[in-house]
């Protein structure tokens, strides 16, 4: 009845919406519309109701469509076919953005805010559930601590087997496993990479429920608990992810100051996005922190391997045949990021590759099984992937009037900004308001900007020729011990922005001198807007590139436990804990004994019971001692994975972040472009003085050695 | 007015270091408390600054003198002391056997002491089976087991819980506790037995404390380890314990407040 309803009214507004969308008007009349259209939305703003944002969907969607009906009835005349060339090159671009403005609009505008379904109280009820953690060439050092994490899971011991699939075949991690008590898993080819991997050990293990995590993705106890619940209430339900969290800064967050206040690149899609796939059971498989249930991948023949991203397709796979899908979004595992830019790129072109892969070879808009929504919202996620080339068209677009002096768009700058501002300003506007605690306005800009030179040729040719290209590892867990700039990643952005200086440059040499160039001012300013514009943001992706020396990788627990240090001399003293880390803790000094009594030993007491871990003094003074811990026996080391990473609200956020306010964000991205420079002239000035100072130390070793 | 009994199965286990601490921990939260030495070794006043030479104490005349009260010393602020002095062989025969046979003989020798409200008296008892502890049956309010956290204590558990050792339970009062004394987490054996007591005894134990070279050090210059070091792990634990009792006897102390907590492991 009420979808009749519905019909109906859209229906009688539908003549309206056409009207909106399509009727022309003078430059004028285009701008009163326009900013009464802005006016009306800022209003409305004031409210913060959830029908208030639908209605501005609406709003900003018409004020969108407007505009590129416009775009395409009266804009697209072109005096030659270089012109035409770009200038339809321009408009697919837009096209594109504004297509995937209206599936982010239809995506996040009903989200699923799903919680925990509890257990029943019945243990026996429970399923089985095997934990597979696939690695490849992983450092031990990486690997250890998520064993000793899903070991921690609070899960009845009997139905939780946790198994390490080792591609790399390494006899230290069979002897880790068997010191730890958790099975170990090889195969004797590497086909299919990681999707192999896991359909091997699917052949040797049983249990009911399959959890994933990837070797860096250190899980918290309560991860099972929270997750298994929906599979016992749903008996169509193949999957539930959850977001993946990193403790460690990903290359945005280390390389660029303000990318450490700001939502990080995940927020969005481990948030609004996901919730909004959930919506229309829609979440698909991110390959890590999720937990499948067996039979459903068994009627798909296990994990996809036909793409590079298994994750994704094998989803789509399953919900092709009617199993449904769902997204918790509470951090319950939390991993490492990718450490540097190059790994970072390295990553996102091979999600790029795998997406575009699926979309060639398993279409969700086609074949059989997914409701409309499902395929819009893999639809989405394919078609988010194809950003590189459009980015790099509307970057570079104003240089084509610039330097070549082409009109690719056939109307007077007045117009275009007429029609352009009210899209552009309540699109921003509405997706600060909608997504804005998820993602700040023109950060996603960056976050793409980055990536666009680099997947223009893999998407393509994964577009061309879906079958090619091969599994890649992303690196994780090194540290990186120098600033360095990262000049092979940013090349095309630094010449990007190089030719736009230039365009600018020339534009107000000819915005100055009229009578010698003829150029109109009004489409001089506007391109040196737009140009101005893109260089900030190319700028700002340059700025990531300049990698930032890591302090510190393990993470650190502000945590009051109670203490005791064990001193040679066999006394023991109590105090308590300010921090505690993987790798050692900082007390309260008790009192001057360490004076002349080494410490040797500290017993911390934790939940789970009293455990004394052999330490080394790194520095004590009266108020804090700082101790390392030796190297740790296994169960001593899960005690204080459990203590430090395994903790239930290890990773959730005690508030979210405040509310995107856009003008804010954008000087935070002039921020970090005023740092690139400034810091970049720093580090210069430093190893100038080191090199200036370098010579003396050479002639006071000559002084010594004559001496 | 309430009266503890602090025993142990065997000798060695640190019972009269507890008995003396728990003393001097009471006293400092405010409450007055005398310690009673019925242990012939006479040890319990070198705990208290008592010069080695200074033999004075009640026993060898507990038989003629029906009021020990005079042989009390002060040996502290709230804190009061009676200590057992140097008995001969007959004067010992003579005051177990008093104390077997005369069934009033601790009230009367203690009356007058018992007789002040909010006195707590505190009795180091010899260790093992002896008359005095049966004596004691009759009068104390609490008992007191101390425990080492080591196999030969956990051998005897299953004798006290079965009132082998001790004739009867306390039946009229407070009940039976348990100290366990030198527990050592950095020693697997030792945390194993801990835990285990921690298990077996749940409520019934007042606490652990942990092995502490700060004890012996306290011992030596004959005083309480809080003074010796107030940062001490084995102070903190004792002082635990005594905030423990201090609720058990229903002991107004401080400013009364007590958090609870099984044993310091599961806090």
């Amino acid at each position: 009845m009420n979808k009749l309803l519905f019909s109906f009214l859209l229906l009688l507004a539908l003549p309206l919406i056409v009207l909106i969308i399509i009727v022309p008007m003078s430059s004028d009349n285009q701008y009163i519309f326009g900013f009464i259209c802005i006016a009306i939305v800022f209003i409305l703003g004031v409210s913060k109701s959830k029908k208030i944002t639908l209605i501005m969907f609406v709003m900003s969607t018409l004020m969108s469509l407007r505009y590129i009906y416009w775009r395409a009835t009266e804009t697209l005349h072109f005096n030659s076919t270089l012109e035409a060339v770009l200038g339809i090159a321009l408009f697919m671009t837009e096209l594109y953005a504004l297509v995937i403005l209206l599936f982010g609009y239809i995506q996040t505008t009903w989200s699923l805010k799903r919680t925990i379904e509890p257990l029943p109280d019945d243990v026996s009820l429970w399923p089985t559930v095997d934990i597979y953690i696939p690695t490849y060439n992983e450092s031990m050092d990486v690997v250890r601590d998520t064993v000793l994490a899903a070991q921690c899971i609070d899960y009845p011991k009997d139905k939780m087997k946790i198994y390490v699939l080792d591609d790399g075949k390494r006899n230290e991690f069979a002897v880790f496993c068997a010191d730890a008590g958790v099975g170990y898993i090889t195969r004797n080819d590497n086909k299919h990479a990681k999707a192999g991997n896991l359909n091997s050990a699917m052949k040797v293990t049983q249990g009911e429920l399959i959890t994933v995590f990837d070797c860096d993705h250190v899980a918290t106890r309560a991860f099972l608990q929270a997750t298994v619940g929906s599979f016992l209430i749903d008996e169509r339900l193949a999957l539930i992810q959850t977001p993946h969290y990193f403790y460690s800064p990903d290359p945005f967050e280390r390389n660029l100051s303000e990318a450490s206040k700001v939502p990080n690149e995940g927020a969005l899609f481990y948030g609004p996005v996901q919730q909004g796939n959930d919506n229309w059971n829609a979440t698909f498989f991110c390959g890590s922190c999720a937990v499948i249930r067996r039979t459903a991948l068994e009627e798909v023949g296990g994990f996809a391997v036909e793409t590079v991203t298994e994750d994704a397709h094998t989803a789509l796979k399953m919900q092709r045949l009617g199993w449904g899908s769902a997204f918790l979004a509470l951090p319950l595992a939390a991993g490492l990021a990718t450490e540097r830019l190059g790994l970072h790129v390295v990553q996102r072109t091979r999600w790029a590759r795998g997406m575009t892969q699926i979309f060639r070879v398993d279409n969700p808009l086609f074949g059989r099984g997914l409701t409309w929504q499902q395929r819009l919202c893999y639809l989405n996620a394919m078609l988010h992937f194809q950003y590189g080339l459009p980015r790099v068209i509307f970057c570079t677009a104003p240089l084509i009037y610039l330097l070549f002096n082409l009109n690719i768009i056939a109307s007077s700058a007045g117009l275009i900004f007429a029609y352009v501002l009210p899209h552009l300003v309540m699109s921003i506007y509405i997706n600060s308001r909608a997504t804005g605690r998820y993602r700040y306005s023109f950060w996603g800009e960056v976050y793409e900007t980055v990536m666009c030179f680099h997947l223009v040729i893999p998407t393509m040719l994964a577009m061309i020729s879906p079958k090619h290209g091969k599994f890649n590892v992303t690196d994780k867990g090194a540290l990186l011990d120098d600033n360095y700039f990262d000049f092979h990643i940013v090349r095309p952005h630094i010449i990007a922005v190089s030719l736009l200086l230039l365009g600018v440059t020339w534009g107000v040499v000819r915005l100055f001198m009229p009578e010698h160039y003829g150029a109109n001012p009004q489409v001089i300013m506007l391109n040196i807007g737009w140009a101005s514009f893109s260089m900030i943001i190319l700028l700002a992706s340059i700025a990531v590139a300049r990698e930032t020396r890591q302090v510190r990788k393990t993470i650190r627990v502000d945590a009051t436990i109670p203490a005791v240090l064990h001193f040679a001399s066999g006394a023991a003293m109590r105090t308590e804990t300010l921090d505690l880390s993987m790798g050692g803790v900082r007390l309260k000094t008790p009192d001057e004994r360490f004076l002349d009594d080494p410490i040797e030993e500290v017993e911390l007491a934790l939940k789970s019971g009293v455990v004394s871990f052999p330490v080394e003094v790194i520095d004590v003074d009266k108020s804090v001692t700082r101790l390392m811990f030796q190297e740790l026996p296994i169960e001593k080391r899960r005690e204080l994975v459990r203590v430090v990473l395994a903790r239930a609200d290890a990773w959730i956020r005690d508030k979210p972040h405040a509310p995107d306010r856009p003008l804010r964000s954008f000087l935070g991205i002039l921020r970090c472009i005023f740092e690139l420079f400034y810091f970049s002239w720093q580090d210069r000035r430093e190893k100038k003085q080191w090199r200036k100072n370098q010579p003396d130390v050479k002639q006071g070793q000559e002084k010594e050695q004559i001496i | 007015m309430p009266l503890v009994c602090v025993c142990s199965p065997k000798g060695g286990v640190g019972k009269t270091t507890v008995a003396a601490n728990l003393a001097y921990a009471l006293a400092r939260s405010g409450s007055k408390v005398l310690v009673v030495d019925f242990d012939s070794q006479n040890a319990l006043r070198l705990h208290f600054g008592v010069p080695i030479a200074d033999n004075r104490g009640f026993v060898a005349q507990s038989g003629t003198l029906s009021d020990w009260s005079q042989f009390i010393l002060k040996v502290g602020p709230n804190l009061f002391l009676l200590p057992c002095g140097e008995v001969t062989e007959n004067e010992r025969i003579l005051f177990e056997d008093n104390l077997m046979n005369e069934p009033m003989f601790i009230q009367r020798g203690l009356s007058a002491v018992l007789q002040i409200p909010d006195m707590v008296v505190i009795a180091d008892m010899p260790p093992g089976r002896n008359a005095a502890l049966k004596a004691m049956e009759a009068v104390a309010d609490m008992r007191i087991f101390v425990l080492l956290a080591d196999t030969a204590s956990l051998s005897l558990l299953p004798l006290i819980e079965q009132h082998k050792f001790m004739n009867k339970p306390l039946n009229n009062k407070m009940g039976e506790y348990y100290v366990v004394n030198q527990s050592d987490m950095r020693r697997t054996l030792s945390r194993d037995v801990t835990h285990f007591f921690e298990q077996r005894l749940q409520n019934k134990l007042l606490g652990t404390i942990h092995r502490d070279e700060c004890v012996p050090e306290a011992n030596a210059s004959q005083r309480a380890i809080m003074d010796i070091s107030p940062v001490s792990a084995a102070a903190f634990d004792l002082d635990q314990i005594s905030k423990k009792v201090a609720v058990i006897l229903g002991l107004s102390v401080g400013d009364g407040a007590y958090h609870h907590t099984a044993s310091i492991y599961s806090s």
